[in-house]
């Protein structure tokens, strides 16, 4: 049996003015898996998260979501189809407690709930994350990887198929990171299907059934994480071209 | 859209305006005149202008300087319906509120769409809008044509300036409605709403917030009021100018209202009505014109400087406080 496709990249073209962020960038992501999408700084991830979840509208190309067509729709449109995002530097709306940041999703997302509704179930997702007793606080109040599960348990509220993670794990001290990647296994035995952005390539290794490389805008290997990691094209990305043809 | 936590002001609100309504009968037991009922009027003129400002503006955080042009066409809509058409006073004014809607539909479909116009830029744009509508305004016959608009002989309006008491109850009313309004989006996601786009607007659309839909519908609903209350003032003052109906002191002082206030509360801009328009009123008694520009605006510098969330600011954060 073929696996699914949920999301499909094709030929997505992303221009800033002359600079090319995303030049062709071919991927598949199939449903129910993790996929790592890594690359050098600077090379189109964080862009192609972008565009994916509708907050640019890609210069060229395709975006299929489910087999429709969702190019150049909006975030919010995207968000009621199943897609949601994290922001690598976290998001939080700062007028409003740890709780409603949380209620917002859950008010807005695909069932749209009341708002008192939205605000017990904010309670079980701040739960699920571990802040439980830290919904009537400030954002301000969080520390940095609080934050950073604040900024999961917002997309968690929106109920997604696909969740984008840029990021989540960057600036966590090792106990912590260990917690995230227990938090993104559990998700996925859920049933979400992952992109998982992360510059250390290691912890997405660890994780990943599939890893995608970015370099320049465009996909230069996808496939499993041991071939793509030993593949001469991701080395000298990664190292440079000396390194590699030594 | 109204339901729960904006279904509970509904009693509070009945209260407030059932009392309102029995002041005029209170100061004419008194033997005070209409003095009293003319203030009233100009103080509910003000509070649905700072209100209806602030239910878009203070709530997402699009400071518009457009009440100016939406209060300029409500008197003009509502002056040129009864000067030109003959049309009755009951229908010539809720005409006001719709044209200033439409344009401001019009105007948000066009400019909420694009991410340029955020922040300061939307300002000058809306500020911009106003000086289009009163040069237009200015040079089509049938609206001015820079002659002005006298209202008195209109048909139909005696009653209504006699002694301003329509006038009292028609701006009670529309205060009143719309301070409910504000009440209710606060307290209802439409309300989260605004205040998610203020804070982050791509955070809010990524959610799932329709941002354009709010934004549209409730910069229109702000126009909507600001242009009905423009119906009554255009009735009042009987006679109409672009210079003045148009006037940039117009919107700068329902943003000041606003902000004493507290922009980020519902009463906010309730409370910053009532204190300008009487500190303006009890200033300009005598000859001290200019003295009261500057006292107002020393108040306003004031307010900025040591309670940046005005007087609804400081009061929440007292009650939050055990």
């Amino acid at each position: 049996m073929n696996p699914e496709i949920l999301l499909e990249c094709r030929q997505v073209r992303m221009a800033f003015g002359g600079v090319l962020a995303l030049n062709h960038t071919d991927l598949s992501v199939y449903r129910g898996e993790i996929l790592g999408l890594v690359g050098p700084n600077g090379s189109g991830k964080t862009t192609l998260i972008n565009v994916i979840s509708g907050q640019y509208r890609p210069t060229g190309g395709q975006i299929r979501f489910q087999g429709a067509d969702v190019t150049g729709a909006r975030p919010n449109h995207l968000a009621h189809l199943g897609i949601a995002r994290t922001y690598q530097i976290p998001r939080p709306f700062h007028s409003f407690t740890v709780l409603d940041n949380v209620a917002m999703a859950w008010m807005f997302g695909r069932r749209g709930h009341s708002r008192e509704e939205a605000r017990r179930r904010a309670h079980e997702t701040l739960a699920f994350v571990g802040l439980a007793e830290k919904g009537h606080l400030a954002v301000d109040q969080l520390t940095l990887h609080e934050r950073k599960f604040l900024e999961l348990a917002r997309a968690l509220a929106l109920e997604p198929q696909l969740l984008l993670l840029d990021e989540v794990l960057a600036g966590l001290n090792p106990a912590e990171v260990e917690m995230g990647l227990e938090l993104i296994r559990q998700l996925h035995r859920q049933g979400i299907t992952l992109v998982f952005v992360e510059h250390n390539v290691g912890a997405v290794a660890r994780l990943s059934h599939r890893l995608a490389v970015l370099n320049y805008g465009e996909t230069i290997a996808v496939g499993p994480p041991e071939a793509v990691l030993q593949d001469p094209a991701v080395v000298a990305a990664y190292l440079g071209e000396e390194y590699a043809a030594s | 859209m109204i339901r729960g936590g904006a279904r509970r002001g509904l009693l509070g609100f009945g209260l407030a305006g059932g009392l309102l309504a029995l002041l005029p009968g209170l100061v004419a037991g008194l033997g005070l005149g209409s003095f009293w009922t003319t203030l009233g009027f100009q103080i509910f003129v003000w509070v649905t202008l700072a209100v209806s400002w602030n239910f878009f503006s203070g709530y997402s955080g699009y400071a518009s300087f457009g009440h100016g042009a939406f209060f300029g066409i409500g008197m003009y809509t509502t002056a040129t319906l009864l000067v030109r058409g003959s049309v009755p006073v009951a229908l010539a004014l809720p005409m006001a509120g719709v044209v200033a809607a439409v344009l401001a539909w019009l105007v948000g479909l066009v400019v909420f769409r694009l991410p340029q116009f955020r922040g300061e830029l939307f300002s000058l744009l809306t500020l911009a809008m106003t000086f289009i509508v009163a040069t237009v305004v200015n040079n089509v016959d049938w609206l001015d044509g820079g002659g002005g608009v006298f209202l008195r002989e209109a048909p139909g309006i005696a009653p209504w300036t006699d002694n301003n008491l329509r006038l009292y109850y028609a701006t009670l009313a529309i205060a009143l409605l719309c301070v409910y309004l504000a009440y209710a989006i606060y307290h209802t996601r439409w309300g989260q709403a605004l205040f998610a786009i203020r804070d982050d607007e791509d955070v809010a659309d990524g959610l799932g917030v329709p941002t354009l839909r709010y934004k549209i519908g409730t910069f229109a609903l702000s126009a909507f009021f600001a242009g009905l209350v423009g119906g009554p003032q255009a009735l009042f003052l009987g006679y109409l100018e672009t210079a003045t109906a148009f006037a940039v002191t117009i919107p700068l002082l329902a943003l000041m209202m606003a902000i004493l206030g507290g922009a980020t509360v519902w009463y906010g801009p309730v409370l910053g009505a009532v204190l300008v328009t009487l500190l303006r009123q009890l200033l300009t008694q005598g000859e001290t014109a200019e003295l009261n520009q500057i006292a107002i605006g020393l108040v306003f510098i004031l307010t900025i400087l040591f309670m940046p969330q005005g007087l609804g600011g400081l009061i929440e954060a007292r009650r939050q406080r055990p």
